[in-house]
């Protein structure tokens, strides 16, 4: 029978796991896996001190970047909020991450135009606002106009609705919009905040979790299209893609070091969502949801290794729990960030069992 | 009918024209909202509308793709069909100079290395360089005509795509989506073209592209443009009817920026039409995205493949008049050099 875990060591595996995927895919984001071999003499398996010409350059190992430093202040607001998800809330989630370390050296392209608009004083006017987006960020960027900044903060919303869909994407669509107002930005979040919902009711293992993704990336594009204030671009379809990983991890069996390269090569590692996410749930299916082998290929699957990194680590860390991850890496991280993970987890557990209640 | 050689290089240039013009007016948008602003699948020249890039264009106007490849192919012909660095920096320095295409529409990439042999120094930027966010597909809109002048030599094609590639995109990905483009034009343009061998030289041009690449130019996170290509042929050859294939391109390969999503797609639409000349393009303009592009490049590979005579008669006239450029001149001056190499001289 499958040994039960705590709801605590569920919520504690995710935010850790998110953090530590984090921190490790610092020191190879945007290589390519032959540069990072390379570069570190072999595959990169721990903390690495970031070299000079990666984002996190200066930064220490273990140190986290954007992908973990927004989801956990955005679930300091949620909790200071009760849990009550909005799009406001989002914003000033938001707003607070803006004024942090973390900001200049990392904010990316859809996150730092909204951060920068939100503080204008003369805010632009919608239709400048979006010949901005228009001319700048579609030719100056080679692509993702629905980025993957969306997903890597959307496992809040799951931790704090065990087993509640609905919910679950409901809040998600929200919190998304803050910075990511399109349908495919919203099914790529949708679709790991239902899996992490899904992993924190216990009942069930990767298969269950992943449906659940597949239904959140189907379910949050349609609702998003309901909207008035959302803003559709074109791009490929994450649903889609998110079928083409399962097919393509499905191959072959028994997991082989291939299905990363595959994965890789046919659905992509970069900050498209279309691409970000469905590969970290290719490799969450591939390890079987071992958290640290799965981590490890994401930190090496190049590119955007730190947001698939944190994926992979929330997708895993809830449904193995923390000691899925190596002993001391806890210590570690709180201590480098100066973050208090223990203490986030014990509050999402307080407010869940006060909700119950 | 006859086999006419100044006919399918006529074609690929009218193709990749007509592709470019056409896609002007629905670049940046979903399929859904080409139908929902033109109120029909956009099928002959159109005004661009103003919320995109090629807003102010005229019907049969051209961006930057065709524009790029029509003054690479001239100073190519000027230089008699030898293509080395001298003739592409020339080629995009007298491009950068038509303000009409290059101030408007020229990318990234492009723009910073024309900068860079006009003999600008360009200094170290204070953030990180990422060479992975150059893999994109500058320099495969303008290849089509190194196709066009080396018909049925995929290997010379190769050799040329290359040194054209590597002035402006020196990652192997870019190499790689270059190469195939060219070599589905080079053998597009052949007597005994079919859909197979055309799909079978864009495999051997990534494939060659990709391997040449990983020797000679940086190296770059990012998808394959082989594997991508892969998948994109596989469901353009597979079941359901063009509009429908459209579709499963855009959304499992993708129409963007990417060199990884741009080539394999406009490939793909070539293998869903069956190499249809219009039909091809009128698949890339009304994927969505960045159809200006990728229906350059397919227009190129099936205006080659069936020849100018298969596009709608005031297709050449109204680029021709629109744009100021003279494509019948340039195809037959294509056409001498074409001819001579397909008779084994020089």
């Amino acid at each position: 029978m499958r040994k039960t875990l705590s709801r605590y060591d569920r919520v504690l595996g995710c935010l850790l796991g998110a953090a530590v995927g984090d921190a490790m895919g610092a020191a190879t984001e945007t290589m390519s896996t032959r540069q990072i071999e390379k570069r570190f003499g072999g595959r990169v398996c721990d903390f690495q001190t970031p070299p000079d010409d990666v984002l996190a350059r200066g930064r220490k190992a273990g140190q986290v970047t954007d992908a973990f430093s927004i989801p956990y202040i955005l679930t300091k607001h949620l909790l200071n909020s009760d849990g009550k998800a909005s799009r406001k809330l989002g914003e000033s989630a938001l707003l607070e991450w803006g004024k942090s370390e973390w900001f200049a050296p990392f904010a990316g392209m859809t996150t730092r135009k909204v951060i920068n608009r939100l503080n204008e004083v003369h805010a632009m006017g919608v239709w400048e606002y979006a010949g901005h987006l228009g001319n700048k960020l579609f030719k100056g960027h080679y692509y993702a106009l629905s980025s993957n900044g969306a997903g890597v903060k959307a496992y809040p919303a799951g931790l704090l609705h065990p087993d509640d869909l609905p919910k679950t994407i409901e809040d998600t669509i929200e919190l998304t919009m803050a910075s990511h107002d399109d349908p495919l930005s919203i099914s790529g979040a949708c679709a790991i905040a239902a899996a992490i919902s899904k992993g924190m009711s216990g009942q069930g293992g990767v298969y269950e979790m992943v449906q659940a993704a597949r239904y959140g990336a189907e379910v949050g594009e349609a609702e998003a299209r309901k909207r008035d204030d959302i803003w559709v671009y074109p791009g490929p379809s994450v649903t889609k893609r998110i079928d083409m990983a399962i097919e393509l991890v499905l191959r072959g069996g028994v997991y082989s070091g291939r299905h990363m390269e595959e994965l890789r090569d046919l659905i992509g590692c970069g900050p498209a969502i279309a691409e970000t996410v469905p590969t970290a749930i290719g490799l969450f299916i591939a390890h079987q949801g071992e958290t640290m082998p799965a981590i490890c290929d994401a930190v090496n699957i190049g590119d955007e290794t730190s947001a698939i990194a944190t994926i992979v680590g929330a997708l895993c860390g809830v449904l193995k729990g923390k000691n899925s991850i190596c002993q001391g890496y806890l210590e570690f991280i709180e201590a480098v960030n100066d973050i208090d993970l223990q203490g986030q987890a014990k509050s999402i557990c307080a407010l869940l069992e006060k909700e119950e209640r | 009918m006859e086999y006419n050689l100044h006919n399918r290089i006529l074609g690929g240039l009218v193709g990749a024209g007509a592709g470019d013009a056409m896609g002007a007016a629905t670049e940046a948008r979903t399929t859904e909202q080409i139908r929902e602003y033109f109120g029909h699948m956009v099928t002959d020249f159109e005004t661009p509308p103003m919320d995109t890039f090629g807003a102010g264009n005229k019907p049969g106007q051209f961006t930057d793709d065709f524009s790029s490849a029509f003054f690479l192919a001239k100073s190519i012909v000027d230089n008699q069909g030898v293509v080395d660095q001298k003739a592409v920096q020339k080629a995009l320095i007298d491009w950068s100079e038509h303000a009409v295409f290059f101030d408007r529409f020229a990318g990234p990439t492009t723009r910073l290395a024309i900068r860079r042999f006009k003999g600008e120094e360009i200094g170290e930027t204070k953030g990180v360089q990422l060479v992975t966010r150059q893999a994109t597909n500058g320099s495969a809109m303008r290849i089509s005509p190194i196709g066009l002048l080396n018909p049925g030599n995929l290997d010379q094609t190769i050799a040329d795509a290359i040194t054209v590639t590597m002035i402006t995109h020196d990652n192997y990905l870019a190499l790689s989506g270059a190469c195939a483009v060219a070599c589905a034009v080079s053998r597009a343009v052949m007597e005994d073209a079919d859909v197979y061998n055309v799909l079978q030289a864009a495999l051997y041009g990534a494939e060659e592209g990709e391997r040449i690449g990983l020797e000679i130019a940086r190296d770059v996170a990012g998808p394959s443009v082989l594997r991508r290509l892969e998948l994109a042929i596989k469901i353009g050859l597979g079941h359901g009817t063009p509009e429908e294939k459209m579709r499963e391109i855009a959304d499992r390969v993708g129409t963007g920026l990417h060199v990884s999503e741009a080539i394999p797609a406009a490939i793909g639409f070539f293998a869903a039409n069956v190499g249809d000349a219009l039909g091809s393009i009128i698949g890339a303009v009304n994927a969505g995205y960045d159809t200006d592009t990728v229906a350059t490049m397919v227009g190129a590979i099936a205006g080659a493949f069936q020849g100018a005579s298969a596009y709608p008669e005031h297709f050449l006239p109204t680029m021709e008049s629109v744009n100021g450029l003279d494509i019948s001149g340039l195809a037959a001056q294509i056409t001498e050099i074409a001819e001579k190499r397909l008779k084994g001289g020089c």
